[in-house]
């Protein structure tokens, strides 16, 4: 086989000058080793014999081929087809779900605002209501904490709404802080209602109904020693926290849903993305 | 345009430039597909889908033989073909009768330019060379092709490959030894004016 191989070598020019000189000395004495070197001469000849064979048609890519189209870069591997189909259900899921939860949260800022009218009529207020949580912690007392409120977890204010309703309600009966009393009521239902329904950390949906009813009789009790209220705002406040209360359930239960599909949908296109690229 | 600046251009994801390359590359990467599989349908789909891997792979070019390099995207792909083939053998595309004579000369072996008496007797060479190719181990097969039949030197042959130059001269010559054990008997047969014919080509 060294033989065979140092033939090969020299057939193709391929040895060293030295090894060269001894080869041809080697194939000047032995018949044998000239008749390998002639037989591997042919085989090479017939093998450079056979002519380069013409393509059959063109190779060349179409745009589609190179995945130009689907926004693939060059050297990057195919991307899985479901990956649009990730991408937009994780869009569409987020959209739906800051749309959801936005217009929760401004249903329920307009709902206090019929016993900020009326307060407003009585008492010239100059912050802006959703200031008044802490507008009232600062002139009462037992405002402030209405005020720590949001800040706490879902089952305190639950505790917190039963210790600072009835104060709001012992306040208001003195005419000077009329206005006061009302603040610290709004913060108070506010802190009451707002908090426990902060997103993605929702407790669940009839614990939510359960804070927001004793927020509603609280908020009804504040505003009864105020005498210039009109007596149809109560029933205003108590029936639209009622009335949300039917489909409450359903929107928490449509909220989750539409955060898992979107943070499940932008994982796995992630995913699929990272791997086509690796 | 040179061919530095045509790779450059793909390399930006110029299709167009890219494409000039492979009219000017489709030959060398065919034969060698086909020699590699012997067949030609399977060839063309390893052609194309080595043209369709360079151009995304295009990145990882780094200078060098361009040549060499598609070289080395379709070997590997026949490489994986054939592994795949020994996985899950298939029948011939070209059936034997019992006298092991073809039925269907394979087209893309023929000459049109020889007489009849020489295209039968290139015919007759051509199919035992391919025949004698299929039973080499892939590895020793591909260098073959690419330094006997594709005329790559020892250098470019080794860039192909991905193998250092000393195992490319060993599989080369032990490819050689065994093509002319396999085309031993075939030689004595063939009429003496050919056997002279092919004396002049050396």
């Amino acid at each position: 086989m060294r033989d065979w191989e140092a033939l090969s070598a020299y057939l193709d020019n391929q040895l060293k000058p030295k090894d060269r000189v001894h080869l041809e000395s080697l194939l000047a004495q032995s018949p044998e080793l000239r008749s390998a070197f002639e037989e591997l001469r042919r085989t090479r000849a017939v093998l450079r014999s056979q002519k380069r064979l013409r393509a059959p048609r063109n190779f060349t890519l179409t745009a589609e081929m190179a995945g130009i189209r689907r926004g693939i870069p060059p050297g990057a591997r195919p991307i899985n087809s479901s990956y649009p189909v990730l991408r937009l259900a994780s869009v569409l899921a987020t959209i739906f779900f800051i749309f959801i939860t936005i217009g929760d949260l401004a249903v329920r800022m307009v709902a206090p605002a019929p016993m900020t009218v009326a307060v407003s009529q009585d008492q010239p207020i100059m912050a802006p209501f959703g200031m008044g949580g802490g507008g009232g912690g600062e002139e009462v007392p037992p405002a402030p904490a209405a005020v720590e409120a949001p800040a706490m977890e879902a089952p305190a204010p639950v505790e917190e709404a039963a210790e600072v309703a009835p104060a709001p309600t012992q306040a208001a009966l003195a005419q000077g802080e009329a206005f006061s009393a009302m603040a610290s009521a709004v913060a108070d239902q506010k802190a009451v209602v707002v908090t426990p329904l902060s997103p993605a950390l929702t407790p669940t949906p009839a614990e939510a109904a359960r804070l927001l009813v004793p927020g509603a009789a609280e908020a009804e009790e504040a505003a009864q020693p105020v005498e210039n209220l009109a007596s149809a705002e109560p029933a205003e406040r108590q029936s639209s926290p009622a009335g949300r209360l039917s489909w409450l359930p359903l929107l928490r239960i449509i909220q989750i849903l539409l955060a898992m599909l979107a943070i499940g949908a932008g994982l796995a296109a992630l995913y699929l993305r990272r791997s086509a690229r690796s | 345009m040179d061919e530095a600046a045509l790779i450059l251009d793909a390399q930006r994801g110029d299709l167009e430039a890219f494409n000039r390359l492979v009219l000017a590359y489709q030959d060398l990467v065919y034969t060698q597909a086909c020699r590699m599989l012997g067949e030609t349908e399977a060839a063309e789909d390893a052609a194309q889908d080595a043209f369709i891997a360079a151009f995304r792979k295009l990145g990882s070019y780094r200078g060098g033989s361009f040549k060499a390099w598609l070289l080395r995207i379709v070997t590997n792909l026949c490489y994986d073909e054939l592994r795949r083939r020994k996985r899950r053998p298939t029948t011939p595309l070209e059936p034997m009768d019992n006298d092991e004579e073809e039925i269907e000369s394979p087209r893309w072996l023929s000459d049109p330019n020889g007489t009849p008496e020489d295209e039968t007797e290139r015919l007759e060479l051509a199919r035992a060379l391919q025949r004698c190719l299929d039973q080499l181990p892939p590895e020793f097969r591909a260098v073959v092709v690419l330094v006997d039949i594709q005329g790559m030197d020892y250098i470019e042959a080794a860039e192909s490959t991905a193998k250092p130059l000393g195992t490319v001269k060993s599989r080369l010559a032990r490819a050689r030894m065994r093509m002319r054990n396999c085309l031993q008997g075939f030689w004595e047969l063939l009429p003496e004016s050919f056997r002279l014919v092919k004396e002049s080509e050396l």
